[in-house]
Formats: structure tokens, sequence, C-alpha cells
């Protein structure tokens, strides 16, 4: 099947007083209708700079190289524009703090509204009634949360509304930028079973990024392990969660509590000062001389010259 | 949301003005062009007297509340206008746009404001269109500077993040997003500038730079002034002008200061 979302060669670098700052470097990952692709990785190391990449919403003097193909078309290329078409009609995003991704003083109806609209997707009262529609199929007082404002809803009402505004534009690719971060354990079920109706249908694509494996383990198709701007590992989800080969996703499944909470040796390095070779390598105990001077290519979905 | 109190006697104040200017007819016993003996002292035909062209001064009050709240007003909305648009830009948009529109608010923030003022509306003609436009055009700057640091913070906000991930437009993020935000900022910055530019209307014409057709409070001091209302010890003649143009401002300034202390209130709760 023909992959929505495909990105080949990615870097993208900030600027910075001192030269440029190499956020995300040679990124290539696909996705197809219905699946969910999980990038993982620690705080720092990307993953939001890719989502924002694909939504081109990074800061003017981001340098971005390589290709980002959305159904075919390459995005990088589009006019500001043309992304706001494509922006929520064809690529819907949930962010992470889901009561700071409303409007705070805009009731939350016409929040759910305005989209539709300006999308031309409907007349103003059947968006009305779209919206209610949505609301009330993720549980929630649809006339009460249509005439309230966020602060009036708790974090796990936010969340649905979010997906609601989202979902309510039928994107065929929706990315979730940490969409558990600060839920309790309730909430984060009932985003797992939000998030696992985005790829039911088997049109839609799922990007999730998320630095929780168990999440990434229960939604994903798919798992990219991110480290320092990088992907060190990619595969199926069950097998790299099983089976892990490189260093840094053995280390990381190893510091979950469940797997005895051992903790990665060393800290990540700053992005302005990256090692030479593998950027893995001062924190591996099984690096040798070429990790330490050659950057070893993604070769059967990982990236190390040890496994 | 309780209503505050403080509101009423200033909001009382400006209401009342704004009415009598909207319908001087209804409130003036007598027209502008209407003439009796001149140098008249208050009686009960003529409450304020007469001027020294024989005109009732209490109607030419009435009536002079009309140029003079216009032309405190229409600058104020023009200053708030331009100073919107040019501090939303700038803080939207940033980069060189920035650069260029914070670089001419800083040479209009420098400009020595009435003598140029004077130099304007004498070289452009005594017109009260041209007043409200030099007024307005020269009074912006501090709203500009006060909407981008505003827009600056709100710009980055993850709701205005999410709006743009839903499709909306840069304009209607400006408009719909970020301008209902920074209105609270704006509205004692319009209440200032209408203050201000009644004083300099009343200055102006005090100077003799204003319309002489047209009746206006400060006008009215101007002629007192000019044709003996001052020697003749006729206080009813240029006392209740400035006691309207006094009473006006401070109800428009208290307005604005009691706003400002109520967010400032709520902002530290």
């Amino acid at each position: 099947m023909k992959n929505i979302l495909e990105m080949t060669d990615l870097s993208v670098s900030f600027p910075a007083p001192k030269g440029r700052i190499p956020a995300v470097r040679n990124l290539s990952l696909s996705l197809a209708p219905g699946e969910c692709l999980a990038i993982v990785g620690e705080s720092g190391c990307g993953k939001s700079v890719v989502a924002q990449s694909v939504m081109r919403l990074l800061p003017s003097g981001t340098e971005i190289i390589g290709r980002i193909s959305y159904q075919g078309q390459d995005i990088l290329h589009l006019s500001e524009r043309e992304m706001e078409q494509i922006r929520g009609q064809e690529i819907g995003m949930v962010f992470q703090s889901p009561q700071r991704a409303l409007n705070p003083i805009m009731k939350i109806g016409k929040q759910l509204i305005q989209p539709q609209l300006i999308h031309g997707l409907c007349s103003e009262n059947d968006a009305e009634l779209r919206a209610k529609g949505v609301l009330q199929g993720l549980g929630l007082d649809a006339d009460w949360v249509m005439a309230a404002y966020p602060w009036m809803c708790s974090g796990g009402m936010c969340q649905r509304i979010v997906f609601a505004a989202v979902s309510l534009l039928h994107p065929n690719l929706v990315i979730a930028d940490e969409p558990t971060k600060g839920l309790d354990a309730a909430n984060v079920t009932d985003l797992e079973a939000m998030l696992s109706t985005v790829t039911a249908g088997k049109r839609t694509g799922l990007l999730l990024i998320t630095h929780d494996m168990d999440v990434a383990s229960r939604l994903s198709n798919r798992i990219a392990v991110m480290y320092c701007g990088m992907i060190v590992e990619e595969g199926e989800t069950s097998t790299v969660l099983s089976s892990p080969k490189h260093p840094y996703t053995r280390g990381l499944l190893g510091s979950l509590p469940k797997n005895g909470f051992v903790p990665i040796p060393g800290l990540s390095p700053a992005l302005t000062d990256l090692p030479e070779g593998c950027v893995f390598h001062p924190r591996c105990r099984f690096a040798d001389e070429k990790c330490r001077t050659d950057i070893p290519d993604l070769k059967d979905g990982v990236r190390c010259y040890q496994c | 949301m309780k209503f505050d109190r403080r509101y009423i006697l200033p909001g009382l104040l400006i209401l009342v003005l704004l009415i009598v200017a909207v319908f001087p007819g209804v409130f003036a016993p007598y027209s502008i062009t209407d003439r009796d003996a001149t140098y008249q002292a208050p009686s009960a035909e003529h409450i304020l007297g007469t001027d020294n062209m024989g005109k009732d001064i209490f109607s030419l009050l009435i009536y002079g509340a009309r140029w003079t709240l216009m032309i405190g007003f229409a600058s104020g909305l023009l200053a708030v206008c331009v100073g919107t648009a040019f501090g939303l830009l700038a803080g939207w948009r940033k980069g060189i746009l920035d650069e260029f529109l914070m670089g001419t608010t800083d040479i209009v923030l420098i400009l020595p404001k009435i003598p140029l003022v004077i130099i304007l509306a004498a070289y452009l003609g005594p017109s009260p269109w041209v007043l409200i436009l030099v007024l307005g055009l020269l009074s912006w700057e501090s709203i500009a500077r006060v909407v981008r640091s505003k827009v600056i913070q709100i710009r980055s906000a993850e709701y205005i993040l999410a709006a743009r991930c839903l499709g909306f437009s840069d304009v209607r993020i400006m408009v719909r997003e970020i301008l209902p935000v920074v209105f609270p900022v704006i509205v004692p910055k319009f209440v200032l500038v209408t203050a201000a530019a009644m004083i300099s209307e009343a200055s102006l014409a005090f100077l003799g730079l204003s319309d002489p057709l047209m009746v206006s409070w400060g006008g009215m001091i101007s002629n007192a002034f000019t044709y003996s209302g001052f020697l003749r010890g006729m206080w009813y003649w240029w006392l209740p002008p400035a006691l309207c143009i006094i009473l006006g401002v401070l109800a428009i300034t208290s307005l604005a200061f009691i706003h400002e202390r109520g967010v400032r209130e709520v902002v530290q709760l």
C-alpha cells in the first residue's frame, strides 16, 4: 500500500551564535495508512522536531534538508497557503498539554466549530451538530462542554476535546506529540482507546511521539528509537521491544521500573557538542575504536557496529 | 464576574457627556447661530450669560462637547487601530518586518509631539479632521510597543500552535486568537490617548490653531481669552468649559486606572 508519509534523509538544524545545532540527522521513515509508527527516545532527542517538521511549524531560520513526502507531494516545497489546507484537514496534531492547547478565553463549542468552517466541511449548524455528536461519542456532556471554557474542564476532558477537534476534520495522518504526558493512569487508558480508533479504519496513519515505552508498545505497529537526533533502531514494535539490538534501546528498556530500573550510565551529549563517530559511544560499554571515529549506517533496522 | 462599583461614577459622567454630545439640540436652549445682546451676565434667560457675539454660553458649552469628545475618541480610535496593527504584525511576523515597524515606532516615539502638532495644524489648516488625523497618528507608538510585547508572549503559547495545526491562517490567528487576549491591554491605552487628545485639542484651540467655526471647549476658553472675557471677570465664560475638560479627562483616565487596577488585582490573585 502506498505510504501516507515518507521522510527521506531528513536533517533539521537550528541557528545558534556559533554555527548550527543539528536537532535531527539523516532521518528516513515511512508510514502506511492504518499503521501506527512510534518515535521514542529521551527528552531532547529530536522527536518533536520531526513532528513540527512535518507540520512545517519550525521557527524561521531553521534549516530543513531532505524530503518529507505526504501522499506523494513534497510538503517542504509547498507555500504557506497550501500548508494551511493540509494542516488540520489532511494532517492533524494532538498536543501534550491538552488544557494549554485550547484557547482559554474562547468557548469550546466555537473552538470545535471554527476549524470545520475554515476547511469548508459543512454549514455552521451542521458543524455544531457534528461537534456535539463527536463529544457525545467520547462520553462527554456535549451541551455543557460546548458552552464551557477550557479552564472549566479537567485534563482528561480537555484531552478528549482536543482529540475531538482533530478527528472532526477527518485527517489522513494524525501526529500525537507526547499525548500522555501529565495524564493519570485512567486518562492514559482513555487516550489510548481514542488513539487506537484513529488507525481502526485502515485509512488514517498515526505518528506517535512519546517517551512512554508502554504506550508505544500498546499502540504502535512499528517503532523508531531516536538518540541525539538520529534513529538508532527501527522495526516491528514487538520485535524491537522483545529483542532490542542497539545498546541504547537495551538501556532504555532496562531503565524501565518493570525491567529493573537500571539507568544508562552518563548523560546525553549536548547537541552543540556531539561526539565524533557513533553518538552513543561515550555511554556504550561495547564501543570500540571504530565506534569512536565512524558514524554507523542504519543496517537491518539498527545503527551499530557491535550489533 | 462581579461588577466593580468604582466604574459607576466616571462611567456615568462619560455617559452624560456622550449623550449631551450626540443630542445637543435636546439640551441646549438656543442654537449656536442664535444671537442676543453681547457680554450678558448669567440670568434666567441665559444661564451662563452671552459671549462677545451675543451667543448663549450654556448652549455653546453643550455644542462644544460634540467636537471635544469627537476629536478625543476619534484620535484615540485611530491611534489604537494603527498601534494595534503595527504591534500585531511586528510581534507575529518578527524578523525584518518587526525591525522596520519598531524602527518606525521609535521614530514616532522621539518626535516632539506638541510642537509638531502645532506646525502640522498650522500648515494643514484648521480643520477638526486634520486635528484628529494629526493627534491620532502621533499617539499610537506606545500602543504598538505594548501590543507587540504581548503578542510575542502569546505567539509561542501552545493553543496558538494548535490553531496553526488546525489550518488557521496567520490573519485569522492574529484577529481571532491573539487580539481578544491583547484587548484588555488596549482598552486603558485607548482611554489614555483619548484623554490626551482632548487636552491637546483644548491647547491647540487656545493657541488659535483650531477651526474658528468649530465650537469646542478649548475654543470657548480661547475666545474668552481673546475677547476680554478674563479682563471683564466673566468666569462663567471660561470656567465651565475648563471644568468640563477637567471632568471629562478625569473620568476617562479614572476608567483606565480602575480597569488597570482590576486587571492587576486579578493577576495578584
